[in-house]
């Protein structure tokens, strides 16, 4: 009998590093209290002493500890003294759970072949099973916009929250946008090939022009057309940019391509857009604010495109964009990209360190993200009413020296802090005796 | 970093030598494309045996050099006289230890697999670099006390890398290893203060420990620590004075000083940004009046700045575009 405890008792030491997902959290059975916390609206509000309580998902008090005069018994308490309280942060324009090992081709489904590919959706290849998921999570960040790469018109993205067990349980918006890579107006041309390739090039790039042109035309006239029309995918998936149901995400860096791609897309009717890459957006600062076209600002964590600009032109393009007024959110994209997304709080952190507050720079990885993706009612900030989710942190959740991460929340589930790094973590520290 | 000297000054004058190893994905052409499946080796497997046939030629080398020397001039007059081998010398300074082996690596399979190797062979490992499963081995490595130089937080790019855990360099320190942190990355080397502050976050290193191990540690790796990684009366005047904890993100370099030279300083890169202002207009008003007085114009070319890694090889050309 002894011996039989003890072996239960083993399998049971053994379960977290056998659990490399972790279980999504059930739905929340008892309503939450966090008290003594140092709240973060998201918002650019902080509030000392904070109580937020919530129950069923959403938040029924966020402010002020004093201003929170319900009986507190039936609560399941959380003590946040001395601990900081976040929106959970989201990560926009992302291959999370796309690729899972970007050098093994059979886990990538990031770029579907083809130029024009308006219909694919990101959603049904989002792996709610991929390990990387939840090292994400333990640094704050809960929701993401899974994105198709490569092309022209790559595909539709979504938004996920990141503690599901498929990807219909993941679904914040469905199909929320889509996506144009815009033709490079400077053309690179490599050092062994001939002037007749930089000519291709330039055709070639006249061609795609021309092509999107069209589509989007057709796609304009083909949603006129009476009940009953020949089903056409790719135009009926462009239909909700015109009516602004969708917005479309214009990858574009350099200035002049910022430009051509906003006024090809508002000459075309399209209602929302928004930049994504944005490296020379303040180069092109009074034509944003003109235009009130949104940045979704790539990696700042990258070096000057060109030998003369200024060694902190990255970090400081978010203070730029804010000076000017012009709408911005932080993502992360490039390589390594979706294992990488745990940096983003750091990457908010470095738009601090050049220009923004602190907590501009957290509302630019939470409220705006949120409400460029259009689940601001829900998401992006801890207001009453809103969905619990959120971050706990025993330390700036910005700096990576204070970054601490006690516990974190989706829609009122506690969610787990195990990934398989943890277990593994724990596996070696008790190989050599040292936990 | 001798930031405008020529390439021969920037060295580290008495500086031991070294050569850097590979071992993984890399050197069995695991990424290169289904067209790069015959050269050897394929497999860890093939690598081992590339190393022990080097070693062994090697010592072989160094017999049959040995024996010629002590003929007589007379001996050596009539006597075959073995080829100089460049490579071969290279090797047999690995095993008199006057040249410092620094190894690309990940898994622990292929980490003890060198080790083993260098014990047969009688040389030594300084440093195993990248070496994210070095936590796996960090007890075989402490044995032999061998460095250990690795990325923060890098996991899941490649198949290699997929049990990479940021806790690494953590595990390695409180077993009692020379960590560092190190990155191929242009951009993430110049916030490698950034990436050991990790360490603190991932592991529960103190924030001195954090600090070693992009200061006093890597120094010791490199046999420089006489002179460079910590400040000391007598070491080299290479400084940095931060505006808040090296260790924050909110952290940025106020004054560089290498060799006791001023490098950078957060008030003359201002001057520094406003000669390039002024070197700008200059030359857009030139080029303006040029185009009046009736010059021939041309279209704008992009210049791209390019990016070199450890396994940049062949690859020029793509880098050019």
């Amino acid at each position: 009998m002894r011996f039989q405890f003890t072996f239960a008792l083993a399998l049971l030491g053994a379960l977290p590093a056998l659990a490399q997902v972790p279980a999504p959290a059930g739905p929340q059975a008892k309503p939450v209290l966090i008290t003594g916390a140092t709240l973060h609206v998201g918002n650019g509000t902080v509030v000392p002493n904070a109580t937020v309580a919530f129950a069923q998902g959403k938040l029924t008090y966020a402010g002020p500890a004093s201003g929170f005069t319900a009986d507190k018994a039936g609560y399941e308490a959380v003590d946040g003294t001395g601990q900081d309280l976040y929106p959970g942060l989201i990560l926009p324009n992302t291959t999370l759970g796309l690729t899972d090992v970007e050098s093994i081709r059979a886990t990538v489904d990031e770029q579907e072949v083809g130029i024009l590919n308006p219909n694919v959706r990101s959603l049904i290849a989002y792996n709610t099973d991929s390990d990387v998921l939840p090292t994400l999570r333990v640094n704050g960040v809960l929701l993401a916009q899974p994105t198709p790469r490569g092309g022209l018109l790559t595909g539709q993205s979504s938004v996920v929250q990141l503690d599901a067990w498929n990807w219909q349980d993941a679904v914040v918006r469905a199909d929320e946008g889509q996506h144009l890579s815009w033709p490079q107006l400077i053309i690179r041309t490599n050092p062994a090939e001939d002037a007749a390739a930089l000519e291709r090039r330039q055709k070639a790039r006249e061609t795609n022009l021309r092509d999107l042109e069209q589509l989007f035309g057709e796609a304009a006239a083909y949603r006129q057309l009476p009940a009953g029309r020949r089903e056409n995918l790719r135009l009926t998936a462009l239909a909700g940019l015109f009516d602004g149901s969708k917005t479309l995400y214009l990858h574009a860096d350099y200035g002049k391509e910022i430009i051509e791609s906003v006024r090809f897309a508002k000459r075309l009717g399209v209602q929302k857009v928004a930049v994504v890459g944005g490296r020379d957006a303040w180069m092109v600062l009074d034509f944003l604010k003109q235009n009130d076209v949104a940045v979704v600002v790539s990696r700042l964590h990258a070096l000057p495109r060109r030998d003369a600009d200024d060694y902190d032109q990255p970090y400081k393009l978010p203070a730029q964009l804010q000076a000017a007024g012009i709408r911005y959110c932080l993502d992360y994209e490039g390589s390594q990209e979706a294992p990488g997304g745990r940096n983003l709080a750091f990457i908010a952190g470095t738009a601090a360190a050049f220009g923004l507050t602190k907590e501009q720079a957290l509302t630019a990885v939470t409220l705006a993200p949120a409400q460029l993706m259009g689940i601001d009612k829900a998401y992006g900030s801890l207001e009453t009413g809103k969905s619990a989710t959120l971050v706990l942190s025993k330390g700036d959740l910005l700096d990576m020296r204070t970054n601490n991460v006690t516990a974190a929340f989706i829609d009122g589930r506690r969610l787990s802090l195990e990934t398989k790094q943890t277990a593994l973590n724990r596996k070696f520290l008790t190989k050599y005796g040292l936990n | 970093m001798r930031w405008g000297a020529p390439a021969e000054a920037m060295k580290i004058a008495g500086a031991p030598g070294f050569i850097k190893f590979a071992l993984g994905e890399n050197v069995k052409q695991s990424n290169w494309g289904e067209q790069n499946v015959l050269r050897f080796p394929q497999t860890r497997m093939g690598t081992e045996q590339v190393f022990i046939d080097a070693f062994t030629r090697a010592k072989e080398y160094e017999k049959e050099m040995l024996a010629y020397s002590k003929l007589s001039k007379k001996a050596q007059a009539t006597a075959e006289a073995p080829r100089r081998d460049l490579e071969l010398e290279a090797l047999v300074e690995i095993l008199h230890d006057t040249r410092h082996i620094t190894c690309h690596s990940y898994v622990q399979s292929e980490i003890n697999m060198l080790m083993n190797v260098a014990d047969r062979m009688n040389f030594k490992v300084n440093t195993f670099t990248h070496i994210l499963e070095g936590y796996k081995v960090a007890d075989k490595m402490k044995a032999r006390g061998v460095n250990a130089s690795t990325f923060s937080d890098w996991w899941a790019y490649k198949n290699e890398v997929k049990d990479a855990i940021p806790f690494n360099a953590a595990i390695m320190t409180k077993e009692g290893l020379n960590v560092a942190i190190n990155s191929d990355d242009a951009e993430m080397s110049r916030r490698l203060n950034q990436e050991a502050a990790k360490s603190v976050k991932y592991g529960g290193l103190s924030e001195e420990q954090a600090l070693r191990l992009v200061t006093i540690n890597p120094a010791k790796m490199l046999h420089l620590d006489q002179h460079m990684g910590s400040i000391k009366e007598g070491k080299d005047a290479d400084v940095v004075l931060w505006t808040d904890n090296p260790l924050s993100i909110y952290a940025k370099a106020a004054y560089t000083f290498v060799d006791g030279r001023e490098l950078f300083s957060l008030e003359s890169d201002l001057a520094l940004r406003a000669d390039i202002a002024r070197e700008r207009e200059r030359l857009v008003q030139r080029m303006l009046t040029e185009k009046k007085a009736g010059a021939t114009t041309r279209p704008p070319v992009a210049k791209a700045n390019s990016a070199w890694h450890c396994d940049t090889l062949g690859e020029e050309k793509d880098l050019a575009e």
